[in-house]
């Protein structure tokens, strides 16, 4: 008798508050089967609600509430081409600055029910036809109006509820039976009301707090999902209002179905002409690769292309060549690397049929979803390419996939305790210790139990804070654009989503990945990444000052000498994916002093890749497992079954796709059964599903024989893939990379350090790359006015600092004296430095801070130039008044002063080691050298060291405990806080300030780490 | 004829006033700051905190960190205004010019020279009176003007006076750091300072006008002049206003608009009941927000006509409170002013439009409050709108959630500012 036409879920921008599944369900339980869900100005959640309507039983119907300034109506879609219109005005109406939605109506009318109850928009378009239109009455919103409208128009009436809360359970038993007590706060909800946590959104986005907040500001209390029963009590005076929901959700298409792929399409071929193009361009790449086709590439080739063209792949591949082809280095990454066609393409650049690489992980017969391929580009080229994307499709047909930001645990904190009007400092003093990966119930939980927050009670402000905050979660507030995902269709991207503009210009579907996955859109990814920058960037150096050019394509660099022992030693800072403290410490002990030499014998390339992947959060113990086998620990099958697909690996599961395999051979999955699985447990929040793939693998093992104890074994393995994994071709792919850095370091160390500080954000800080610049034998330079580039430079055993470390100095002010050297040549003293290059005074003065001038000028005479700077400027603002002032002559600064500029100004002292400044004191302490760690297995030692990076994990009880890998002035060594030191000193830690610490040295696989029992500092 | 200033001063003034009152703050490290949260920063601390490593600014939780032993005492405004007044009055005694401060006072003592000799002397006998009638231990500073008595006082470790003699002004500076010249004390003037190697007074007083006039710019020749210790500052009496001034300090730091007019109601009643007693009316009306993290916000209104009835300043004031308090960020006290007085039957402007005269029902009615309000006490009649309204009760008092590591466990946190 009534259907809700009218909701809102979490995906109204500032607006909603329920998920779209919590109000499927939610509605299910109230007994509707059909619903349709109008989110604000946009399709945000719609894969998701046709998922969650799937779910709980439901017929969705699509649907939007369009509203500008002036309007305001609801759109129901009642076939595809309704669909198609409603994404192209709600795109109009996010990219049009006049938009109107009157006349966007008009024009968009065909295939939608528009209900709405402003008068100036019914009667404008009830002049056309009154097909479709309704008048909405809701509860709460001037109904008696709306109903007049109705018979003035005389146009049907509609009831909805502008649902957006959950109806109390108890304010409708309670009219009926007064005498029935109330429910307890508990069943009512969690506390707080929806409305509330509804005000408390828009308080936020409005930047205002709660008393000011208008009824015009916010939806009604009243607006809430209500059963019919109660939505009939609304109606007496109206029942057609009802009736008509029924009628209008019958004119609505419900069974929606976005299955099927949309690939782009390439320059305007059809599917044969496409797929015969490719064949070709295949067949051509295998000779640029191979130099000949033998029977085994050929059978591949075949294989693949066979696959490629019943999927309809072939426009994809092509597009993708393409837009591969705009950059001279690139990365192909993800599963693509495991297809042969796209080596030879010269998308991906690893040999899958040497390395091993399993096709099936990236398309297969009976995968449904669309694979994607993702290639790298260097970051600072990654914009060219979008723009030549663009340019080739346009912006009709490519659009670029968004991030819908909501909030997280540190950012739904602030924002809330700012509506309730609390200081910023104390704000801060709460959230910055909160993890930005936490979610908001993590951040709640953390504050009551989490030993960073122990000794504070929270006072009621706080409270109440939290258990607001703890409930803002998924909740849309904007989208923004998702660092690489390109959507290019054959059409028109409109038809199939609407389209936004981002802060930088380009166009934006309104879905992220995961729903543009959904809906069959496929998507191409186009990632910025440093390394490959950085390869780039030491390449050309090398090329400059020595002549020495690289052949980018033919170039093997894992079988020059010095690059294999680098990386069998672990000095892998620097160099892409291999430069975390866990993945060197892997290194090191897989090769480490005490490993047999047949470890030696191990194809590097293939430990690399293993090594690189094996470090999961989840895979503690088979890391050690996986060290002692490659050091020659015998070792068994689990089972037999199991050797052909996890024989490479040495039996342990490594690689993502070997779950696809494992659930094939041991439990007899099919492959694309199999490929779910990986899925499942590879994403998070599907456990429903989980259990019925569990259920499955033990029956299908125990059909072949196996025995329970190692299925489940098998099973702890499988699950230690969740939180991230990686694939072996994604792995192959990037170890290749690494191998490139590190041939990089190992034989150009200056220019491979300089380009990996120039190019910025390295898992590391610039002072920890310097550091290693130094354990690398360079000289670090100062910035000098006449040496300096923007960038680093690195030449034979020097380094040079950049002038882009100068703190504050403008890049229009470093521009400007960059070019007057390069044009008139070097500065001869810093008078003719203020003449020529005309700086404003706060740059000047920071490149004297800097100690640019030191060399030119003498560091004695640092104040001095000060004096001579703020003469200059005088003279050339007050020529009116021109005089001659004598200038005083100060005394040159004092050795403290000169160092606190330095760290003002570059915010590192790069002279020294800021260790080395506190020698007297830690000399009094006798701590031991990092390099000599290993002498010391298994004693009491003291250490001193410098905070260079961190990781915070829980134990397998949960406790947090920390890693920290410290320097002193002879190596980094790695520091474990075990969960009763951490709690007792992790307000201590991660300070820029010289430590001084106390503990064990352990010893494992012939590699030495601290574990810590007391942290003090050295100054103070 | 040289002038004798006197400057008087109690280090850490609402500390030494709560020891006072409370015996057992004496001799321990105690710090003053809001006690309405451990990160609240402290206002004010004591010597014993100092030598334990406590500063100014720190929020109480990091303090106790340091100082275990730490007492923190809310602010006592009540305490801190008869504290001051009992300091002007005592320093009253002796010369009619005072500028008080916050626990400090500067007497000029030039012209009460011969009535009570030289100002050691006096300075001497106030510090007793002090000691005496307050309990307090004062530093006193005497020299030819407010710069080098200031600078002097603050020298002092304990009670004393310490002379400085005329004419050796500039050699008294000389050694001091730059950061005692007024004017030099903010963060980038010594951030300036610093780098131009300009560290102690004496190096400020070598230079000349011009020089210092390309690092300060105008402020050159009045740097100058101080550096060397040559201060022409007048000693300022308070000056008497006919402003009339209500300010209210919340209870508890609120951002919610119903509590905060329910407060500025209460000042809007005693700004009116003063004016009416006074019988004159108010044009001007200045309200200043003031909120918790220290920054105040201003707001002004000129009225059409004067006026002193309650419900018309009212209007006013809530017109006036919505266009000046802009931010979300809590209140913790509000102060109305109501100046431009004039008498209630003043002269008319001649041109003025016709005012809405007020209706003789709304001045009885004020009449009839004020008269029930006098016989029997001022809460005996209220406003509706007075009745603070308590903050929109939503807290539910839930258990925080726990802390759920199965959630955490692979939770990874690489960097940390």
């Amino acid at each position: 008798m009534f259907i809700h036409l009218h909701a809102h879920s979490s995906l109204s921008p500032n607006w909603g508050v329920h998920s779209p599944e919590a109000l499927c369900s939610h509605a299910a339980l109230l007994g509707f089967n059909t619903l349709a869900i109008t989110d604000r100005n946009g399709l945000y959640g719609v894969p998701r609600f046709l998922d969650a309507a799937r779910e709980a039983g439901i017929s969705p119907i699509i649907g939007t509430e369009a509203v500008t300034q002036n309007n305001r109506a609801v759109l129901l879609a009642c076939n595809e081409e309704g669909y198609a219109n409603i994404s192209r005005l709600i795109s109009d109406l996010h990219c049009q600055k006049n938009f109107d939605l009157i006349p966007a109506l008009s024009e968009y009318r065909r295939g939608i029910i528009v209900l709405s109850d402003d008068r100036k928009l019914l009667s404008a378009l009830k002049r056309n036809s009154d097909e479709g239109l309704f008048v909405e009455l809701s509860p709460g919103h001037a109904m008696h109006n709306a109903l007049t409208l109705a018979r003035d128009l005389r146009l049907p009436p509609v009831a909805t509820a502008r649902a957006l809360l959950r109806a109390p359970p108890g304010s409708f038993t309670a009219a009926s039976d007064a005498l029935t007590p109330t429910l307890s706060q508990r069943e009512r909800g969690n506390g707080l009301s929806d409305f509330h946590l509804h005000r408390v959104l828009r308080a936020i986005h409005l930047n205002t707090k709660l008393s000011r907040l208008t009824p015009e500001m916010t939806a009604a209390e009243s607006d809430a999902l209500y059963p019919p029963e109660k939505m009939a009590e609304f109606f007496p005076h109206c029942p057609e209002a009802l009736q008509n929901t029924i009628r209008i959700a019958s004119l609505c298409k419900t069974d929606w179905d976005f299955s099927s792929t949309i690939f782009p399409a390439f320059r305007e071929l059809g599917t044969e002409a496409a797929f015969e193009t490719l064949l070709e361009r295949a067949r051509q790449g295998a000779i640029w690769r191979y130099g000949s086709i033998s029977d085994r590439v050929q059978a591949r080739l075949d294989k693949e292309l066979s696959i490629i063209r019943d999927k309809g792949f072939s426009h994809y591949f092509l597009v993708v060549e393409e837009l591969t082809k705009q950059s001279e280095r690139t990365c192909g990454r993800g599963s693509a690397a495991a297809s042969l066609v796209a080596y030879c393409l010269g998308i991906t650049h690893v040999d899958p049929i040497r390395h091993n690489l399993f096709f099936e992980r990236f398309l297969n017969e009976g995968r449904s979803d669309p694979p994607d391929i993702d290639v790298d580009f260097p970051w600072d080229e990654r914009d060219a390419i979008l723009d030549f994307a663009f340019a080739r499709y346009g912006a009709r047909r490519a659009a670029m996939v968004a991030n819908q930001v909501g909030f997280k645990g540190r950012s739904a904190l602030r924002e809330v305790a700012k509506v309730y009007g609390l200081p910023d400092y104390e704000i801060k003093e709460m959230t910055e210790r909160i993890s930005g990966f936490w979610r908001a119930e993590q951040s709640a939980a953390a504050m009551s139990g989490h030993p960073l927050f122990k000794g504070e009670s929270l006072s009621s402000d706080w409270q109440e804070i939290m258990s607001t905050a703890r409930r803002l979660n998924g909740q849309l507030r904007h989208l923004s654009l998702h660092c690489g995902g390109l959507v290019i269709v054959p059409d028109e991207i409109r038809r199939y989503v609407p389209v936004e503009i981002s802060h930088k210009g380009l166009p934006l579907i309104q879905w992220e990945k995961d729903q543009t996955e959904d809906a069959g859109l496929v998507k191409i990814d186009i990632l910025g990444n440093r390394s490959l920058a950085v390869i780039r960037d030491a390449m050309a150096a090398v090329k400059e000052q020595k002549g020495v050019e690289i052949d980018y394509a033919t170039w093997r660099p894992l079988e020059d000498e010095r690059t294999q022992s680098l990386l069998r030693r672990g000095l892998t800072i620097g160099c892409f994916y291999l430069e975390s403290p866990s993945v060197r410490l892997l290194l090191r002990k897989i090769w480490s002093s005490t490993a047999p030499p047949e470890t030696f014998r191990h194809d590097l390339f293939e430990v690399l890749v293993q090594a690189s992947s094996i470090i999961r959060p989840a895979a503690n113990s088979f890391i050690q497992e996986y060290v002692a086998r490659l050091q020659g620990k015998p070792w068994s099958h689990l089972h037999p079954l199991l050797e052909s697909v996890l024989g490479e690996t040495l039996g342990i599961a490594i690689y993502q796709e070997q779950i696809t395999q494992i659930a094939m051979e041991l439990a007899g999955f099919s492959a694309s059964e199999g490929d779910q699985l990986r899925k499942v447990i590879t994403k998070k929040h599907r456990e429903k599903r989980l259990a019925d793939f569990r259920t499955k693998f033990m029956a299908g093992g125990a059909v072949r024989g196996v025995s329970e104890k190692v299925l489940l074994g098998i099973w702890g393995q499988i699950l230690s893939f969740a939180g991230y994994s990686f694939c072996k071709p994604h792995s192959a792919s990037y170890a290749l990379l690494s191998g490139k850095a590190a041939y990089m370091k190992a034989n150009h160390p200056a220019q491979f350090i300089a380009a990996v500080i120039s190019n910025q954000g390295g898992y590391y800080s610039a002072f920890a790359y310097i550091s290693e610049g130094r354990r690398l034998g360079l000289a670090i330079l100062p910035p000098d006015i006449n040496e300096s580039e923007y960038q680093y430079t690195g030449k034979e055993k020097t380094l040079r600092v950049g002038l882009m470390q100068i703190d504050g100095l403008t890049r229009d002010g470093a521009d400007r004296l960059l070019k007057e050297r390069r044009e008139r040549g070097a500065f001869a003293s810093f008078k003719e430095f203020l003449r020529r290059a005309r700086l404003q005074r706060a740059d000047a003065e920071r490149l004297i801070k800097a100690g640019c001038f030191d060399a030119l000028e003498g560091e004695e005479k640092r104040p001095t130039l000060l004096w001579e700077l703020l003469h200059f400027q005088q003279q050339a603002t007050a020529l009116l008044f021109e005089q001659k002032t004598e200038l005083p002559h100060p005394p040159p600064y004092d050795a403290q002063l000169v160092l606190r500029h330095e760290v003002e100004a570059l915010g590192f002292l790069v002279s020294r080691h800021p260790l080395a400044l506190y020698k007297e004191q830690w000399q009094r302490h006798r701590p031991i050298k990092a390099t000599e760690l290993i002498k010391h297995t298994g004693k009491w030692v003291t250490m001193v060291g410098w905070w260079i990076t961190t990781k915070t994990v829980e134990d397998k009880h949960g406790r947090p405990m920390e890693f920290i890998s410290f320097e002193d002035v002879t190596a980094i060594f790695d520091a474990t806080f075990f969960p009763d030191v951490y709690a007792r000193f992790c307000r201590k830690l991660s300070q820029r300030r010289p430590y001084l610490l106390k503990g064990i040295v352990e010893e494992e696989f012939g590699v030495a780490t601290l574990r810590v029992k007391w942290v003090g500092f050295l100054d103070g | 004829m040289d002038r004798e200033i006197l400057h008087i001063t109690v280090p850490a003034f609402p500390i030494a006033l709560a020891r006072v009152v409370d015996s057992t703050l004496r001799g321990r490290p105690v710090a003053v700051a809001p006690l309405n949260s451990e990160r609240a920063l402290l206002q004010c601390i004591s010597a014993e905190a100092a030598a334990e490593g406590v500063h100014a600014g720190t929020p109480i939780y990091h303090a106790r960190k340091s100082c275990p032993a730490l007492i923190v005492i809310a602010p006592a405004p009540h305490l801190m205004a008869k504290g001051s007044q009992a300091l002007q009055d005592l320093s009253a005694e002796f010369t009619p010019i005072v500028e008080p401060g916050a626990g400090r006072a500067f007497l000029d003592l030039t012209a009460s020279r011969r009535l009570f000799g030289p100002a050691r002397d006096v300075a001497a006998r106030l510090e007793k009176a002090i000691a005496n009638r307050m309990g307090l231990e004062a530093m006193a500073g005497a020299g030819v003007n407010k710069l080098v008595s200031r600078v002097a006082a603050d020298v002092m470790q304990e009670p004393g006076v310490y002379d400085v003699f005329h004419g050796a002004e500039r050699s008294f500076l000389a050694p001091f750091p730059v950061s005692v010249l007024p004017g030099v004390g903010e963060s980038r003037q010594a951030l300036l300072f610093r780098d131009l190697n300009l560290q102690r007074v004496e190096q400020v007083a070598s230079l000349s006008v011009p020089q210092l006039r390309l690092a300060v710019g105008p402020f050159a020749p009045l740097l100058h002049d101080r550096s060397c210790g040559i201060d022409r500052s007048p000693v300022q009496p308070p000056r008497l206003s006919t402003e009339i001034v209500e300010e209210g300090l919340l209870d508890q730091e609120e951002n919610d608009d119903a509590i905060l007019l329910s407060e500025l109601l209460r000042l809007v009643e005693a700004c009116g009941l003063r004016l009416r007693r006074l019988r004159k009316g108010a044009r001007k009306l200045t309200l200043s927000v003031m909120y918790a993290d220290g920054v105040s916000q201003q707001g002004k209104k000129v009225l059409t006509v004067p006026t002193s009835l309650d419900l018309q300043l009212l209007a006013a004031v809530e017109e006036l409170f919505f266009t000046t308090c802009k931010r979300r960020q809590r209140v913790k006290g509000l102060r109305l002013s109501c100046d431009q007085v004039a008498e209630d039957a003043g002269q008319m402007d001649l041109f003025a439009p016709a005012t809405a005269q007020v209706s003789q029902k709304q001045a009885d009615l004020q009449e009839t409050l004020d008269l029930l309000r006098e016989k029997h006490g001022r809460d005996a009649v209220r406003w509706g709108k007075g009745l603070a309204a308590r903050r929109e009760a939503t807290m539910a008092s839930e258990p925080p959630p726990e802390w759920d590591p199965e959630q955490n466990k692979y939770m990874t946190l690489t960097s940390r500012s």
